[in-house]
């Protein structure tokens, strides 16, 4: 107990302070160079995992606000870009017609290179084929010096020949109507008959014995017997080709070529007077313009 | 009442009144180095006991280089200023001067080993620096400020 005391008095603790006190600047002013160094990495230490922390909240932060950014911009751009497409849509529905009409022009072009003979076109105005007496009306008439019986064609193929002539318009009767008929042949046997309407896009050859061989597939062209259509004109296909029962003739059916139910540019050929084949086809020997009808 | 007490109740002002003025001075550094030597080796040696000689000259020694805000690295001063205020203040202890002469001479003498204490401890703390002019304004103004230290060494019956 004295011990404690002997040590642990006023004199002692004002010589412990003052120890402490002196010797504390001594070795603050000695080492303090390098404790400071050591303290910042320990500090460091310390502080780095609420660094990294806060660094991952901030960067998430801004991840976030430019991911906003982002959409919002996307969503901008996708909006822009939708209205953009409705409108090229509504262009582009606004030009089919025109393209339409400008594919048509070219092939007609192309086949009025083709074919060594004066041709007229012709604009489709009504097309009311599949109506009772009905047909494809045009926009040329008696004014422009159309007859009757004169041929008709298009980029594809034959479409029918004149039926009755206006002042100004004219109607043309389809091959596929009942009432029509064209000399046609057969592409492989040479072999003609008369082709008749038979359903819509559809018509048949009459007059083809049976003892020829057809087949499904085989092109049908004009015979320019009818003295309406000059020779080798595409009529259209050998759909079916079936020797009729009890009969001498065969039962042909074929597809016309020419898209009856697009129709808008068409070529009116010459009348039978003015045609002249610079292709040195035979002249029409016999003209069966009213029978075949 | 007790002349000690009164004594002791003017140095504890007169040291807060330097304290106070060793901050302002601080854009002046010739007469804050008068008034820092005054603190340390004027008023600290005459507070009798030793740790608190040692706090006076420390706190001093802290305010001037913070004060002055130009220190890498700091403790040097306080540490030179506690050193030199213990050994001033055991030089009076085991030899008190009779007469004015003796303590201004030892004045005198720790003044410049102060000077070079403070410079050797400061380039530990905070590596090479100029030695400046501090210790001369003390030397020159010793005859202003070395009276008012032995006014307040002398006991209060020779006041």
């Amino acid at each position: 107990m004295r011990s404690k005391r002997w040590f642990w008095n006023p004199v002692w603790q004002k010589r412990c302070a003052m120890a402490l006190l002196v010797l504390g600047h001594l070795f603050w002013v000695f080492l303090g160079k390098h404790l400071f160094p050591m303290w910042r990495g320990l500090t460091t230490f310390f502080v780095r995992p609420v660094e990294t922390i806060s660094a991952k909240l901030e960067n998430w932060r801004f991840e976030r606000a430019r991911r906003i950014n982002d959409i919002d911009a996307a969503q901008h751009e996708m909006d822009a870009l939708r209205s953009e497409l409705a409108e090229l849509r509504i262009e582009r529905q606004k030009d089919s017609v025109l393209l339409a009409e400008a594919d048509a022009a070219k092939n007609l072009l192309g086949l009025k290179k083709l074919l060594p003979i004066e041709m007229r076109t012709a604009r489709v105005i009504a097309n009311n084929r599949n109506a009772p007496f009905g047909g494809i009306v045009i926009d040329l008439g008696k004014n422009d010096g159309l007859v009757a019986d004169q041929g008709v064609i298009c980029a594809d193929g034959v479409v029918g020949r004149i039926w009755s002539v206006g002042l100004s318009q004219s109607i043309v009767l389809p091959l596929d109507a009942h009432n029509a008929s064209t000399s046609v042949m057969l592409a492989k046997s040479r072999a003609t008959g008369v082709l008749q309407g038979f359903r819509p896009g559809l018509a048949r050859i009459l007059y083809i014995s049976s003892q020829e061989a057809v087949q499904q597939g085989e092109p049908v062209y004009t015979s320019g017997l009818d003295n309406t259509f000059p020779r080798g004109m595409l009529i259209g296909y050998v759909v079916e080709a079936s020797p009729s029962p009890g009969a001498f003739e065969m039962d042909i059916l074929v597809a016309l070529a020419s898209p009856l139910d697009t129709l808008n540019l068409l070529f009116v050929l010459p009348g039978s007077t003015s045609l002249e084949f610079d292709t040195r086809l035979e002249p029409p020997q016999s003209a069966s313009r009213r029978g075949a009808r | 009442m007790n002349p000690r007490s009164t004594a002791t109740t003017k140095m504890a002002l007169l040291a807060s009144f330097c304290l106070s003025s060793l901050y302002i001075l601080a854009p002046w550094p010739g007469p804050q180095a008068v008034v820092h030597v005054f603190i340390v080796l004027g008023l600290a040696p005459e507070l009798r006991t030793y740790l608190n000689c040692a706090l006076l000259a420390a706190i001093a020694g802290w305010i001037l280089e913070l004060s002055l805000r130009t220190y890498s690295g700091m403790g040097g001063t306080p540490t030179a200023n506690m050193l030199c205020a213990l050994l001033l203040w055991y030089s009076l202890y085991i030899s008190p001067p009779e007469r004015n002469f003796g303590y201004y001479i030892q004045l005198v003498l720790t003044v410049i080993l102060h000077t070079f204490i403070t410079y050797f401890l400061v380039n530990i703390a905070a590596g090479p620096h100029v030695m400046g002019y501090g210790w001369q304004w003390s030397l020159a103004l010793l005859p202003l400020w070395g009276p008012l230290a032995w006014h307040f060494y002398k006991p209060p019956h020779m006041r």
